[in-house]
């Protein structure tokens, strides 16, 4: 836990002092302390303090920020669902997102109330994907988170189609935009949108560490969490929305980013074992770390063009994944 | 069923109708404090069933189940996992969370602190012979062992508590071996002696007849009988419940008496 906590900001800071400009140590030190307004008296010199708050550290928290929703919604939805496979992504919540932010494309709408519009509809997008997912938590009986799941994959499955034929019946020119944002991205941070998601993530985490506990007694089983003293219903509906709203927030401002998820609570699993009040701060700590370097590579690795990081987390994330089932001891047969 | 002093849980008329069929039917009884009731009957006979109901995880289709005189509806999950512990046929193991952690979710929903939670799950592992086992995984945990984790977890739920509480066993001693199906008996009748109702849903004739000091034998859904287990852990009442031959053995020097059940040959 005390690594991963180093781990992170000095994964920021690295991500801060990396890129077009390189800066130095004592360069990022008086651009960081010279703050956000410093004026710069000298016409010839780079203008760090410029650069760092007005563009590296915007996306750099940005990148911190959707990775740890990302990673925080991945290790809930993981512990309620009891199943090491479930992931936001596999739900229906991303796609949602992502089919409301494709429909602005569609029409030409991107540009719209200052740009606001775009997040707005994925945002509205993922809600409507957990609105229809709220509707099969009813059963109080066993099988009812299962039967959730399958109706999330269902889901997903039906938008993956609707997103599709929106790509299908799209412009060149609108489809090379749609696809970036398809594969996630951290392009075009500002404090405003970090605002926003810090909002929605101090929510969801509160939310979410409330349950910590509820989520451990749900490891033995529904029906057991529910004779330990777990409101089942209540509990689920909490969890689902919650992970939704990060999701959803993360998703609106940085598109759909695949695996921080997936692979980053089940990195902290098997770090820090099994209980949840490690488990979920664990996971925001690593999924922020791991998107601020995927990140990092994103914009350097093919600079002065840049990847879709979606493109990275996969590349870097489905191999790992790979090796982690293979390994005989991270997956239990009784699980 | 008045039983005296009055019972802890008590189920009235409880009928559980599944596709059309009564799954329980009518069926009435009551546990008391301080004493140990065993439900025997074959299989299909609706004991899990009524486990399920007494649980609250079901809710019957009629009558009702109190707990200390209040309807069992009406209690939140924290306020009835205070009041009755359930040990179920489970058979999740769960990896990543060690032996000890596993029991200290028993004081989910009290309100001890950590350290105290601790105190009590540390107490249940010795009571349960599982100490040696507190930091493994449950996953890598035998059948038999994990069954008494679930007990020990149970337990913990309703230990030392201002209030007396109700602890449901369903088949507790189905994976043990003979040494320890005794001793987590023996700490089931412990836990009636410290003033808690304990319902047990049991197979082993000879262990009932040991351990309960009441017994309800039910059969396709219905209540067939309820009284103490001295009269009706008898050779003629369980051959006609079970539908099979079974004997009383007795050993007159050292003043045992056995149940044996025989195939059903035609006697």
């Amino acid at each position: 836990m005390v690594w991963l906590a180093v781990l992170l900001p000095a994964a920021m800071l690295l991500a801060a002092a990396t890129g077009a400009v390189v800066f130095n140590a004592s360069d990022l030190w008086s651009a960081l302390t010279a703050g956000p307004g410093a004026v710069v008296t000298d016409p010839t010199a780079t203008n760090f303090a410029a650069i760092l708050w007005g563009i590296r550290l915007p996306r750099v928290i940005l990148a911190a920020l959707v990775g740890a929703a990302l990673a925080l919604a991945g290790a809930a939805v993981q512990g309620l669902f009891r199943n090491p496979l479930a992931d936001p992504g596999l739900i229906g919540v991303s796609a949602g997102a992502a089919v409301g932010a494709v429909v602005c494309f569609l029409f030409g709408w991107q540009g719209l109330w200052g740009g606001w519009l775009l997040p707005l509809m994925a945002f509205v997008g993922s809600l409507l994907s957990v609105l229809l997912l709220r509707a099969f938590n009813t059963g109080f009986e066993a099988g009812g988170t299962a039967k959730l799941i399958l109706a999330g994959v269902a889901l997903n499955a039906l938008l993956g189609s609707v997103l599709g034929f929106v790509l299908y019946s799209a412009s060149d020119s609108a489809l090379r935009s749609m696809t970036f944002w398809t594969l996630g991205g951290c392009g075009g941070a500002n404090w405003l949108q970090n605002g926003f998601l810090a909002v929605f993530f101090v929510a969801g985490a509160v939310v979410l560490g409330r349950h910590a506990r509820a989520l451990d007694a749900l490891q033995l089983g529904e029906v057991q969490a529910a004779d330990l003293g777990v409101s089942i219903h209540r509990v689920r509906g909490e969890i689902i929305v919650a992970s939704a709203l990060l999701v959803g927030a993360a998703t609106a401002f940085a598109g759909v980013i695949g695996f921080i998820g997936l692979v980053a609570p089940h990195m902290v699993r098997l770090l820090l074992g099994g209980l949840h009040r490690w488990i979920l701060p664990g996971s925001v700590l690593l999924g922020a770390t791991l998107l601020v370097l995927a990140d990092l590579g994103a914009r350097t690795l093919v600079a002065p063009a840049e990847l879709a990081v979606g493109i990275l987390t996969a590349a870097a994330g489905a191999p790992f994944f790979l090796w982690l089932l293979r390994r005989p001891s991270s997956w239990s047969a009784t699980r | 069923m008045s039983t005296n002093p009055p019972a802890l849980l008590e189920a009235e008329s409880l009928t559980l109708v599944r596709d059309g069929r009564r799954i329980l039917d009518g069926v009435s009884l009551g546990v008391a404090p301080g004493r140990v009731l065993a439900v025997i009957g074959p299989n299909g006979a609706g004991k899990s069933s009524l486990l399920a109901v007494l649980s609250g995880w079901w809710s019957p289709d009629e009558g009702r189940v109190l707990l200390d005189g209040w309807n069992l509806g009406d209690f939140d999950a924290a306020g009835r996992a205070r009041r009755c512990a359930v040990m179920r046929q489970e058979n999740v193991r769960p990896s990543g969370l060690a032996v000890l952690e596993a029991v200290e979710l028993g004081g989910l929903a009290r309100a001890a602190g950590a350290e105290e939670a601790r105190d009590i799950a540390w107490e249940m592992l010795r009571r349960m012979d599982l100490e040696a086992l507190a930091a493994r995984d449950c996953s890598r945990l035998s059948g038999g062992e994990w069954q008494r984790v679930v007990f020990a977890r149970a337990v913990a739920q309703i230990w030392n508590q201002s209030r007396p509480g109700v602890v449901l066993l369903d088949e507790p001693v189905s994976s043990l071996d003979p040494a320890h199906q005794h001793s987590l008996l023996a700490e089931a009748r412990r836990l009636a002696r410290d003033g808690h109702a304990v319902l047990a849903v049991l197979h082993d004739l000879n262990l009932t007849a040991q351990y309960a000091d009441e017994v309800a034998l039910m059969s396709e859904g219905r209540l067939r009988a309820c009284g103490p287990a001295a009269d009706l852990m008898q050779p003629d009442v369980l051959s006609e419940i079970y539908g099979c031959p079974v004997a009383a053995l007795v050993d007159p020097k050292r003043g045992l008496r056995s149940l044996v059940s025989l195939p059903s040959a035609k006697v």
